[in-house]
């Protein structure tokens, strides 16, 4: 290991020591955080085994990066990563530490918080910097409103939401000078391998269930949400749909947990990421886990009854009113003016 | 078995919420409806379901909040908890980790097998408070949990934790534990009539939170704010039918219908 200090730590995600690509969106908040000078950023990537992994992106962006591997990381492990991670980069004395912001990673920043004595704060959207202190921007209120915050201690600790700060291509600056070091290598420390003493043991990951409705395939999604009110109205959600040729019933999460629709026609970050030519969002308020399985459809329509529905800020075309007095009178001038064509 | 149930109090997202003089937090007034946070409700059924089938459970609910949060503390017990514990906090803004520590601090000598947690409140939005009060008590945690299961003899839960993408993680935690839980894994009951009013006979338990603060987070809320309106999208205007129509000859023009 090297004894270069970083001020900036990003932690990466894999899954069965693949990279979650998103994750790499780290790398330009943190070339934003330190106006684009990565040279005291370090990039870590836990896993079983991930040295190459490593290689692969010092080559690619020119930062210096460094292994964290240890069995129990093949998998998810908040709590193993939390823990090894607190053993590990104390010694690059950092001032940031940011993750991609999911559950399990605020499970990871929560106990390296306690065990770090540190302060943290999620779901970060932006950032000012003002010398030594910095305020970080989220949304609170399902993104109704949002809200300042100031981390005090020494080292801060970040998860940054996906999708706010998007990795392209010439987003990153590359300085062709930079001296990048070899990829550092953290194994875990030899008492802790194998260990079951966490009380915490990933066992196995099951795919999601698949079968039904294949939302990818529609060229139009109409989709519910809590607005829709009752079960009954869903028959108003189909009824749209099937004015459309080849048209299938998407949801927001709600809908799915009163199983109102099977978990399989859930949109969003947990669900299905879906882009087809037209996605019509009914009664749906637009929350970050929403808007992240819709954002790149090709159109987009949201039907809300609230005007500053969080929704329309993605929506091409807005429409202010009540599904349930709405959505008849569509169907009826479809009727009207096309069936009878 | 010994359980504990976080449940916060928030306000209705719904409810036309506005920031107050100091932008410090929402105006609180009595336009506002507040209620359980939804995670919370899951979290407590998950809960009661282990009641239900395990003689000898006993499942306590505690939140965190102004005089206001006593209400769902109330509302919890008529869905069948048997004992509420109101940690009175003025500040309804409580960063994640003061939260955490009350609860903590709390709970530090009463032994809980399994404390249930929400995967998110839907006011802070921090997934911070039930992993925080696990490493405070230096016990295990597993988040965003859609199934949960006893096993071993009671001395572990078999979780399946969702991941990005709908993927499942299988883990087995060893008790005592905490657990946050996300939406749709039970159907949360409504109360019965008689355990509504079972619940009136029941005292809540109020502690000051000044008794319990032994630290304090390095975390400042400095304000809130409304988010810029940064819609590019068209706003379709007219009637009712003229909006309809507007909409179809979209559809039509792009050869959807
Ligand atoms: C880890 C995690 C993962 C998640 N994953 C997902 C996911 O994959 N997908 C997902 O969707 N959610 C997900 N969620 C939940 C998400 O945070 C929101 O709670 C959810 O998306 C809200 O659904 P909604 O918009 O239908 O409901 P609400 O937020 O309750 O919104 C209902 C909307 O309907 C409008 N409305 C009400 N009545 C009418 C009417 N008559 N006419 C017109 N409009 C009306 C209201 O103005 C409101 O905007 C996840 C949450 C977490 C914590
Ligand atoms: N004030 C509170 N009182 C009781 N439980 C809380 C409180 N705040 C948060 N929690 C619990 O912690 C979960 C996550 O909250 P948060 O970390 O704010 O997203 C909630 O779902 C609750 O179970």
């Amino acid at each position: 290991m090297s004894d270069k200090k970083y001020s900036i730590i990003a932690v990466l995600d894999t899954i069965e020591d693949k990279l979650i690509q998103q994750s790499l969106e780290l790398i330009v908040f943190a070339s934003s955080f330190a106006a684009g000078d990565l040279s005291t950023a370090l990039v870590v990537v836990p896993g079983k085994s991930v040295m190459k992994l490593c290689e692969s992106i010092t080559e690619k962006y020119l930062i210096d990066t460094a292994a964290i591997e240890h069995d129990e990381l093949y998998y998810p492990n908040p709590e193993l990563l939390a823990e090894l991670l607190y053993g590990t980069i104390g010694e690059y004395s950092p001032g940031l530490i940011i993750f991609t912001h999911t559950v399990r990673n605020s499970q990871c920043t929560a106990k390296l918080s306690v065990i770090s004595k540190s302060s943290t704060v999620t779901a970060v959207e932006s950032f000012i910097r003002d010398g030594e202190t910095c305020i970080f921007q989220r949304s609170i209120f399902n993104g109704k409103l949002k809200i300042n915050q100031r981390l005090n201690a020494l080292l801060k600790i970040v998860t940054v939401l996906a999708g706010t700060y998007t990795l392209e291509e010439d987003t990153v600056s590359y300085k062709s000078n930079a001296s990048v070091n070899a990829p550092a290598y953290c194994p875990a420390p030899a008492s802790r391998s194998g260990a079951k003493h966490y009380g915490y043991k990933p066992i196995s990951l099951s795919p999601e269930a698949l079968g039904g409705v294949k939302l990818e395939d529609a060229d139009v999604i109409i989709s519910a949400g809590r607005g829709i009110g009752k079960e009954e109205n869903l028959s108003l959600i189909s009824e749209t749909a099937s004015i459309f040729e080849n048209a299938a019933v998407g949801a927001s999460r709600p809908i799915c947990d009163q199983r109102w629709l099977p978990f399989n026609q859930q949109v969003g970050i947990t669900g299905r990421t879906v882009s087809p030519k037209l996605y019509l969002a009914c009664g749906i308020s637009g929350s970050q886990q929403h808007i992240a399985g819709m954002k790149n459809s090709q159109c987009i329509v949201a039907i809300n009854k609230d005007p500053d529905a969080a929704i329309f800020s993605v929506s091409d075309y807005i429409i202010v009113e009540d599904l349930i007095y709405f959505l008849p009178v569509l169907i009826r001038k479809y009727r009207d003016i096309y069936e009878k064509e | 078995m010994k359980i504990l149930v976080c449940v916060k109090q928030v306000a209705d997202i719904d409810s036309n919420l506005k920031i107050n003089d100091t932008s410090s937090w929402i105006e609180e007034n009595t336009k506002i409806a507040y209620r359980m946070n939804r995670y919370d409700e899951y979290a407590l059924e998950e809960a009661l379901l282990i009641k239900d089938v395990l003689p000898g459970t006993t499942v306590d609910v505690l939140s965190v909040g102004p005089a206001r949060a006593v209400s769902t503390v109330r509302k919890s017990l008529e869905k069948g908890a048997d004992k509420g514990i109101h940690i009175i906090c003025d500040n309804p803004a409580l960063p994640a980790f003061d939260t955490a520590s009350l609860i903590a601090e709390y709970v530090l000598d009463k032994q809980y097998d399994i404390i249930f947690a929400g995967v998110v409140s839907e006011d802070m939005m921090q997934s911070q408070v039930g992993p925080m009060i696990a490493s405070l008590l230096s016990m295990p945690s597993a988040v965003n949990v859609v199934k949960s299961e006893l096993i071993n003899n009671l001395t572990a839960l078999s979780v399946k934790s969702e991941l990005e993408g709908g993927i499942i993680e299988n883990i087995e935690v060893a008790l005592p534990c905490l657990v946050t839980i996300q939406t749709g894994l039970n159907l949360p009951r409504y109360p019965s009539l008689s355990n509504v009013m079972r619940a009136r006979s029941l005292q809540i338990t109020t502690i000051n939170s000044e008794d319990l603060k032994k630290t304090q987070s390095c975390v400042e809320i400095l304000s809130i704010e409304y988010p810029p309106v940064s819609s590019k999208g068209t706003i379709l205007t007219g009637s009712i039918e003229e909006k309809a129509v507007k909409l179809l000859n979209l559809f039509h023009e792009k050869a959807l219908i």
